[in-house]
């Protein structure tokens, strides 16, 4: 019925090869940016810090070193100095990276994790979505740190009741994020032509949509990973999150507080690394955005099509 | 009755604009179609136009039950498509299909050529090396290069998004294309070219179409047939050359008057803005006038007379093949 001289199989062949994921884009959109890549590759470095801390650590992050107690930076042996209680500063830190992602990171990814599909679904059934909007409005009315200290206040310290209360504060701002990508999206003539094709709703949904709008998401929460970890650390500077001994950024931030005067380094390095930290992640979440959207990505790799062919 | 792809009887749907999840109230209601008849014939073209707003675009979509309609029936092929489950209507979902007016957003943005092209093989459980020879095929067919089916749709143009979108519809191998308003985003050489490709598929796989547009001069171009649409209602209905070179109906002499205005002038935009101002001061005066009653012209009808503002006009047979819903066209024995 239907004649071409093009046989699939040479096609499908040569397209199998050339297809270019988001994984490519991403790849090479935040590769092609030198502050993007700088910090991704922070983020990297943190990770392994995190991993490696008992292998790289100078030093048990609670082992008391008394004679040297508020030491500052470049004390032989200790190169970032020692804290109030003659503890390792580096080795804090190093320990405490690994719990200041999790804190940070974590409530982040599970609030997306719900937030993709009930914003989807959500747009998708406007009455639904409605009472579902309405209901997030609440939540709107407190400022996010205020809800997170009430939520874990509530629940009673921990690190586990942080992040609950963390993922619940969340989970209205990226819903929302979601939802408004989403019933935009729908609007658009491929959605009817899906169901012209008799492409199930769930179908439509999870498998037309999704990528469409999970990539509003994933910037948003590379952008929010910031306040989150500073939110984190508040609460675990208030008592409410993370308990000491542990080592986390917030807690040694505050530990140091009594000592600002004679010992600033106690304080000021992890509130450094918080800092940066957070701006790694918000210049990420920058670039994630245009290598994300289809419509700059391509001026994005544009001058490397050689790479795949 | 015998040739007929579809038969629609009495369909009616109108939107109701609401406010509020909770407490849910009705703030407006627009008849979007308004008891229509229509037939379309197997292999034909039917072209239909109105201005912005008259029910085009919502007209197809009850027919290939994208939306549900108020009242009505749907025939197609034979088949009763009213009342039938999303299971039902699948298989006959091979056989129709619909072309869009935007063609960059009637593809997935994040889905490349070939896979947007191959999606409605992969809902029918065509396997996936049998839908990647057969996208090939039907890009091949539209007059696209296959070999470039891995590139993402923002990296063609407009025309040739409309031909991948073309490709898609045909995919399934329909009978019948509900298109959309198809050429009216692009430019007016790449528009030749599109109708010129909708014309040879037509003919070569036999397809029936609906055609939209808000320009009468396109429509007769490519349309055997033409219906004229206002406020949702069927005002006239004909052969497309006849309908084109002498409307009967107040309101396609008017339409037709502005296309042959705006063809003097060489800009065939205007000719959409002016019927949306005709749509537009009707609208405004029909708010005062009970909607239920008279002719839905009578507003801005230079020619009313007395029945118009009682009673509604249906299709009269005005000579074999031509339908007016006019009261000046009421035969003169009057059948009832
Ligand atoms: N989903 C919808 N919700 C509310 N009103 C709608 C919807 N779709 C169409 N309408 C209204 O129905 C009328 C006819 O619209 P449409 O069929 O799109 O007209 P056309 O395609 O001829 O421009 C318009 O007044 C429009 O506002
Ligand atoms: S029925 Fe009356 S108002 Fe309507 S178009 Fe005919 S003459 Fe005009
Ligand atoms: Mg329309």
């Amino acid at each position: 019925m239907v004649d071409g001289p093009v046989t699939g199989k040479v096609a499908s062949s040569r397209r199998r090869a050339r297809r270019r994921t988001n994984l490519y884009f991403v790849w090479h959109g935040v590769g092609s940016d030198p502050v993007a890549r700088g910090a991704a590759f922070l983020i990297l470095v943190l990770l392994l810090c995190a991993i490696l801390a008992p292998v790289i650590a100078p030093f048990d992050p609670n082992a008391a070193h008394n004679a040297l107690r508020l030491q500052p930076p470049g004390t032989p042996g200790h190169p970032l100095g020692v804290d109030h209680q003659g503890r390792d500063i580096l080795s804090r830190l190093l320990h405490g990276s690994g719990m200041t992602l999790l804190a940070g990171v974590l409530p982040v990814v599970l609030g997306a994790v719900i937030s993709i599909p009930l914003g989807l679904v959500g747009a998708w059934y406007p009455r639904l979505g409605e009472i579902v909007m309405r209901l997030m409005d609440i939540v709107f009315a407190f400022p996010m740190a205020l809800l997170a200290i009430m939520l874990a206040a509530f629940m009673g310290p921990g690190l586990l009741n942080m992040i609950l209360a963390l993922v619940v504060t969340l989970v209205p701002y990226n819903t929302r994020v979601v939802y408004a990508a989403a019933t935009q999206e729908r609007q658009l003539a491929y959605i009817e032509a899906a169901r012209a094709a008799a492409t199930p709703d769930l179908k439509i949904l999870f498998v037309e949509m999704l990528p469409n709008v999970a990539a509003a998401s994933v910037v948003y929460s590379c952008t929010i990973i910031g306040a989150v970890v500073i939110t984190a650390a508040g609460l675990s500077f208030l008592g409410l999150g993370v308990q000491p001994p542990i080592a986390e950024w917030g807690i040694m931030t505050s530990e140091g507080r009594s000592y600002l005067v004679n010992a600033p380094h106690i304080s000021a390095l992890p509130g450094i690394a918080i800092t940066v930290l957070v701006l790694a992640f918000n210049l990420v979440g920058d670039a994630l955005r245009d290598s994300l959207d289809p419509q700059t990505r391509l001026r994005l790799v544009r001058h490397r099509p050689h790479l795949f062919g | 009755m015998s040739g007929n792809l579809i038969e629609v009887r009495g369909l009616k749907k109108s939107f109701q604009v609401t406010r509020g999840a909770i407490l849910r109230r009705v703030v407006g209601v627009t008849t979007a179609v308004d008891n229509v008849d229509l037939d379309i014939k197997e292999g034909e073209i039917l072209g239909c136009v109105g201005g912005s707003g008259s029910g085009k675009s919502t007209l197809g979509r009850l027919i290939l039950r994208l939306i549900e309609a108020d009242e009505g029936r749907i025939n197609f092929a034979g088949r009763e498509l009213t009342g039938l489950s999303f299971k039902q209507m699948c298989p006959l979902r091979r056989e129709m299909q619909i072309v869009f007016q935007d063609p960059l957003h009637s593809l997935n943005p994040r889905r490349t050529v070939a896979e947007n092209v191959e999606r409605p093989l992969l809902n029918f459980g065509v396997p996936r090396a049998e839908a990647r020879g057969r996208m090939a095929e039907l890009l091949t067919m539209v007059g696209l290069d296959p070999t470039q089916s891995h590139k993402y749709p923002h990296e063609y143009s407009g025309g040739q998004c409309q031909r991948i979108a073309i490709a898609r519809a045909l995919a399934l191998r329909p009978r019948f294309l509900f298109l959309d308003e198809p050429v009216s985003s692009l430019d007016v050489s790449i528009q030749a070219q599109i109708l010129k490709l909708l014309l040879d598929l037509q003919q070569r796989l036999k397809l029936t179409f609906l055609f939209v547009s808000h320009d009468l001069k396109i429509v007769r171009q490519i349309a055997h047939r033409t219906v004229v649409m206002y406020r949702g209602r069927l005002l006239e209905l004909g052969d497309s050359d006849a309908v084109y070179r002498s409307p009967m109906h107040p309101f396609t002499k008017n339409f037709l008057g502005t296309v042959l205005h705006v063809r003097k002038g060489g800009r065939w935009e205007l000719a959409a803005q002016r019927a949306e101002d005709l749509e537009d001061l009707n609208r405004q005066s029909a708010t005062h006038a009970a909607p239920q009653a008279g002719c839905v012209y009578a507003g801005a009808c230079a020619e009313r007379f007395l029945p118009c503002a009682s009673e509604r006009p249906p299709l009269f047979r005005a000579t074999d093949d031509r339908w007016v819903a006019c009261h000046l066209y009421r035969p003169p024995q009057a059948a009832q």
